[in-house]
């Protein structure tokens, strides 16, 4: 209890919100009780007087204190705002409890049903409502909340529904838990904070709304005052007195803030986990180094990847060098958090915010990219380079057809015009056996089988005569069938135009089948380097070797375990002075803990940074 | 005959094409099948149509000779069969701590101990851990023991591995083979990756386009596949590993 | 067929809308023609009223009159001057329909640039304080209802600036103060709308792969962000129509402008139900047809919704 009374404190908007609705509960019980009489009794010689040291915020028309009455009236709008809120609520949870666990066509029916009602206005349904209620303080703030109780039901049924589809429902429900059990246990938790949100969103407009009712003159009815009423009867001599129409004014637009801020404080409370994200701040970008010389197309050396800026910054990869020459394959493994994603983000420039990375080289094809974002480095990145992610289909705009998105690179970066980047474009297509490539390009992604979109984003990549792809698991949640089709489509962009491919994935086995050249990565270093073949017949660093080890084939015997690796990765914050395998390690020596391997050559242009193998 | 036999299963979604059509499949006591194809082949619907998440538009499920799953049959839980889910992330109520997960499913099915994390591998440490503070492995872990908690004959395994890394993916097998051997539970393993279903399988059932192609014991299937879409699955791994 | 099912339903809420309007006389506690003859008539002169106004019907007879009068737009007199409906409203559906349309042209030029600016600007979680100052700022001015705001507007740019006229038909800029003050909640509630929304257009791998193309920011945002991002922009632009009807109907009271709003009011605080039932029906029909026209306009805007082409 008490830590979620620290959380909603910690929360900017909790302790502000909660200052102000308890002001205004103590006003809402205790000006009444003072000043009531006060608030009522008329004084024709004090009318319309502006503020003074007597009367703080001037009179009325009738000559009562407006300040006096703002505060008295406290009471009337916060109690039938509530009063609102509540029959909305109510009403709300049993209406969308109700529609949720209809079988799906009831739902559906009710739900457009609700839709077509929440069409209209609530205070136009409130004025309606007020008509066939009998007169009274009480009725307006019915009106009110049965014109929110399709709003409220509808959010019920959005946010149930949601949750009911979840697995953790259908696993419960397999386990032979209850429906009502399923609704307290499973469901209520789940919704619990985003309906905390909405409920009090709904109390802060039910509270506007009754204003509103008493300022168009169809709620609270004289002699009874609220805010709202003040407000119609301030606006007459507003350009007399503008505090008595702003007095209350501000009371109403305040209260209902307070509702608003307190919900989404509630919302905090509730789910913790969800306001956890740390934030850094930014720092500058590093400083142009020069032009360096290297045959290499890709070279960069001593890469560091930090999650914020300055030296405290926990690193994400650090002092990774990595060489791929024209139309080399080069895979870069690992498992997830060990750097391999964000060091290829690195060298295309395109970092989230607010990862920072330096470098003491990283050049393609021999251009420096540490130089600022300048427009002959946006051509070299935008033709040269090229980037595909998880799903490759997922890379196109749904919105947009083809032949934009496939001419877009040609024509902004190397001056084609419309009819040359569509050849271009149509080339690209009929290299990556699109069949019919020219009614394609009128064509939405959307219009495109699965394995023709993969296809095609892989044309657009290599629209540009892209020397290097960047590939980031592009095969992950694909399947075999689909998974080979890519990696062929790979091959041949290498054989046919010599493209170096920089392939980013967790799975040896993709590797295998694809790179010259492997790179293993481990907490953010490079652990082992060389040629694919060799790295998998004989790998030399012990992650590695568990990797190659636990990695499952049709050859794998079947009669032992798989060698497994436990644990987990150090995180970023948490990577020590030794080598970062050491806890895992079933071979690590004093030496390790202590003491961090370099990145050693051994015979047959390998490399790895392990103590426990002879150089 | 002891066990599960679907007769006949077919799947549609409303007046949708046919999502799983006219499959048969046994799978005695102890026994652990394998269902491998591309996505969209139908497999994983299979699976939810076993435990009641989809209703069959024609055939039936029994088990131990009693129908479970048909056209028309009000949909009751089974706590003999359990499901595990591919993502763990969304396989465990997030606002319940693993402790309570665990005794809830305890409750459900009349135990009154709550069941163990040792047996799944991991330390008691965890018990007051909500999920968000758990690795995949972890949650996968615990979404098995919850299973294990109603003691059921079969645990369908819908790619249970597939969203791991490679490392976290060998401990899950291996705990899942150390399972069966112990406490002789058997297996319905849904899976793209012929090599997982080879490792924890005896039997293999290949689907395309929601029809079952082939099945039959693994290593007769997987030496001399008789349909060529088993043979084109094998051929996208062959090329993988020259 | 979809046209159809769209249009159907259309006319399934029309007709919705015309059967409250017409329970809503008899859903009022107490006798109608009591009340319309007022509480001090003798016997005779309530039946007199209730045999006038067709009272002493079935019901289903007085629905069917009531539709027939309604095609032959005829909607009775009004109880309290006596006049034909048609006459008593007039030009006020213009009037509040000119206003609506401004305020939601204004709505959704303001609420899609700043949002999308906003969504800009503190993408990946960048600039927290400009994101903390938009969305306080955004509920701050969100929980004002509008006829403060109208009443704020009016006192700083028609009384103290003299810049514009407070209101009135006779000049177009009259419209001006009124719309403003009606499109800046939705615009707040629009903005951040938009810009939760163009947070997530961005982290989809196609904008990763548009911004990899290193295309200029300006045809990232304007060519691959912004469509998809309006989509849901028009989704709740059906819905901000609605709110704006109603602000419309509390502001046209502020600024004394004579359109369905103040209409609407007095007649509800006379019970004078004719020009009720007439008012309910034209805002209710407005609202139906502007969200079947949005649902088309999504339709059309969206490939993926749109039939496929040869």
């Amino acid at each position: 209890m008490t830590a979620a009374l620290r959380a909603f404190r910690s929360t900017s908007a909790g302790p502000v919100a909660l200052a102000v609705l308890t002001l205004l509960a103590v006003v809402a019980v205790v000006a009444p009780i003072l000043w009531g009489d006060m608030a009522t009794a008329l004084n024709p010689a004090t009318a319309v007087l502006g503020p003074s040291a007597e009367h703080w915020l001037g009179t009325d028309r009738l000559g009562r204190d407006v300040l006096v009455r703002t505060l008295v009236a406290t009471r009337t709008s916060l109690g039938l705002g509530l009063l609102a809120a509540a029959v909305a609520a109510l009403a709300g949870l049993l209406l969308g409890g109700l529609v949720a666990v209809l079988s799906r066509r009831a739902r559906e029916v009710g739900l457009r049903v609700l839709d077509a009602v929440l069409a209209f206005p609530a205070i136009l349904v409130a004025i309606i409502v007020t008509l066939i209620l009998p007169e009274g303080t009480a009725s307006a703030a019915v009106a009110v909340g049965v014109a929110g109780t399709p709003a409220v039901a509808r959010i019920v049924v959005t946010l149930a529904t949601a949750v009911l589809a979840r697995d953790f429902v259908a696993a419960a429900w397999g386990l032979g838990v209850g429906r009502p059990r399923i609704l307290v246990r499973y469901v209520l938790p789940n919704i619990a904070d985003s309906l905390a949100v909405s409920l009090s969103v709904v109390a802060g407009a039910a509270l506007v709304v009754v204003s509103s009712l008493s300022f168009l003159g169809v709620g609270v009815q004289p002699p009874a005052f609220d805010w709202g009423g003040m407000l119609s009867q301030g606006v007459m001599d507003m350009y007399v007195t503008p505090l008595a129409a702003l007095a209350p004014a501000v009371m109403i637009a305040l209260a209902g803030l307070a509702f608003g801020l307190a919900g989404e404080a509630m919302a905090r409370v509730a789910n913790p986990s969800v306001w956890t994200a740390r934030r850094a701040a930014r720092h500058p970008a590093p400083a142009a180094g020069t032009r360096t010389e290297s045959d290499a197309l890709l070279d960069v050396k001593g890469l560091t990847v930090t999650a914020g800026a300055g030296p405290e910054a926990p690193a994400i990869v650090s002092g990774v060098d990595l060489r791929v020459g024209r139309g080399d394959i080069v895979g870069l493994v690992g498992e997830s958090g060990s750097g391999k994603s964000m060091t290829m983000l690195a060298v295309a420039r395109l970092l989230p915010y607010p990862v920072e990375s330096l470098a003491d080289a990283l050049t393609l094809d021999g251009h420096d990219l540490r130089a600022g974002p300048g427009e002959r480095i946006r051509r070299l990145l935008g033709t040269r380079l090229a980037l595909v992610f998880q799903n490759p289909a997922a890379c196109l705009n749904p919105s947009l057809r083809l032949e934009t998105q496939l001419t877009e690179v040609p024509r902004t970066h190397q001056g084609m015009n419309r009819a040359q980047a569509r050849e271009l474009a149509l080339a690209g297509l009929r290299q990556v056996r699109v069949p019919e490539p020219e009614r394609r390009l009128r064509q939405y992604p959307h219009e495109l089988s699965g394995g023709q979109r993969q296809r095609a984003t892989i044309a657009m990549a290599l629209a540009g005569r892209a020397g290097l792809l960047l590939a980031d698991e592009p095969t992950t949640a694909l399947d075999n069938t689909l998974r080979r089709a890519v990696l062929n489509l790979f091959r041949e962009a290498n054989a046919a135009s010599g493209t170096a491919i920089v392939l980013v994935s967790h799975d040896l086995s993709v590797v295998r089948g694809l790179c010259d050249r492997v790179v293993v990565m481990y907490a953010g270093r490079v652990v082992e380097e060389g040629p694919t073949r060799e790295v998998i017949a004989r790998p030399l660093h012990p992650y590695t070797q568990a990797l190659v080890g636990s990695t499952l084939t049709m050859t794998t015997p079947l009669d032992r375990p798989l060698p497994a690796l436990d644990g987990q990765p150090p995180r970023p914050g948490e990577r020590q002075e030794g080598c970062a395998f050491v806890p895992r390690c079933a071979r690590a020596e004093d030496r390790c803990a202590k003491e961090r391997p370099p990145l050693r050559a051994h015979p047959g242009a390998r490399r790895t940074a392990c103590w426990a193998v002879e150089a | 005959m002891n066990g599960l036999r679907l007769r006949g299963v077919t799947i549609r979604y409303g007046a949708g094409p046919r999502v799983v059509s006219d499959v048969d499949l046994d799978l005695p006591d102890g026994a652990a099948v394998g269902v491998v194809g591309e996505s969209g082949s139908g497999k994983s619907t299979l699976a939810r149509s076993v435990v009641g998440m989809v209703p069959l538009a024609a055939g039936e499920i029994t088990r131990d000779g009693r129908r479970l799953r048909a056209p028309g049959l009000r949909r009751v839980p089974d706590p003999g069969v359990q499901l595990v889910f591919q993502d763990p992330h969304g396989s465990l109520n997030p606002r319940m701590t693993v402790a309570a997960t665990l005794t809830e499913a305890a409750r459900q099915s009349g135990s009154p101990e709550r069941p163990s994390l040792e047996r799944v591998g991991l330390a008691d440490g965890l018990l007051r851990r909500y999920p968000h503070e758990l690795s995949g492995g972890q949650l996968q872990r615990v979404a098995i023991a919850r299973a294990l908690a109603a003691k059921p004959k079969l645990l369908i395994l819908d790619e249970v591995t597939s969203a791991l890394d490679v490392s976290v993916q060998a401990l899950i097998l291996n705990l899942l083979r150390d399972l069966r051997a112990d406490l002789g539970i058997g297996y319905l393993v849904i899976a793209h990756d012929l090599p997982v279903v080879r490792y924890l399988c005896d039997k293999v059932a290949v689907m395309h386009r929601g029809e079952c192609v082939e099945q039959g014991p693994c290593a007769d299937v997987l030496r001399a596949p008789s349909h060529p879409h088993t043979r084109a699955l094998l051929d996208a791994l062959n090329e993988e590993s020259p | 067929m979809r046209i159809l099912s769209r249009l159907g339903t259309m006319a399934a809420l029309l007709a919705a809308l015309l059967v409250a309007s017409f329970l809503l006389l008899h859903l009022v506690p107490g006798d109608p023609a009591v009340r319309i003859a007022g509480l001090n008539a003798t016997p005779e002169q309530v039946a007199a009223v209730r045999h006038r106004l067709g009272l002493d019907l079935p019901l289903h007879r007085q629905f069917a009159e009531y539709v027939m009068d309604g095609l032959r737009l005829d909607f009775g007199r009004s109880f309290r001057t006596g006049e034909p409906v048609t006459g008593v409203i007039g030009g006020s559906l213009g009037v509040t329909l000119r206003l609506a349309a401004m305020g939601i042209t204004l709505t959704m030029l303001t609420g899609v640039a700043l949002g999308i600016a906003m969504a800009a600007l503190t993408r990946e979680g960048r600039r927290p304080g400009v994101e903390t100052a938009f969305t306080t700022g955004t509920s701050l001015v969100g929980a004002v209802p509008e006829y403060v705001t109208g009443a704020v507007l009016a006192l700083v740019f028609a009384v103290g600036l003299g810049w514009l006229p407070v209101a009135g038909l006779a000049d177009p800029a009259g419209l001006v103060l009124p719309a403003v003050a009606v499109s800046l909640a939705p615009v707040c509630v629009l903005a951040r709308v938009i810009r939760v929304e163009t947070l997530a257009v961005l982290a989809h791998d196609y904008v990763r792969t548009a911004r990899a193309k290193r295309l200029h920011p300006v045809i990232v945002y304007g060519r691959h962000v912004l469509p998809n991002a309006l989509t849901s922009a028009l989704t709740v632009g059906g819905l901000i129509f609605a709110g704006l009807l109603g602000g419309a109907v509390v502001i046209e009271n502020v600024f004394a402008l004579p359109g369905l709003g103040s209409q609407l009011v007095q007649s509800v605080m006379a019970r004078d139900y004719p020009v009720v039932q007439v008012v309910i029906m034209l805002l209710g029909a407005s609202i139906v047809v502007v969200n079947s026209c949005v649902d088309g306009a999504l339709r059309l805007l969206d490939p993926r919704t749109r039939t496929v082409s040869s």
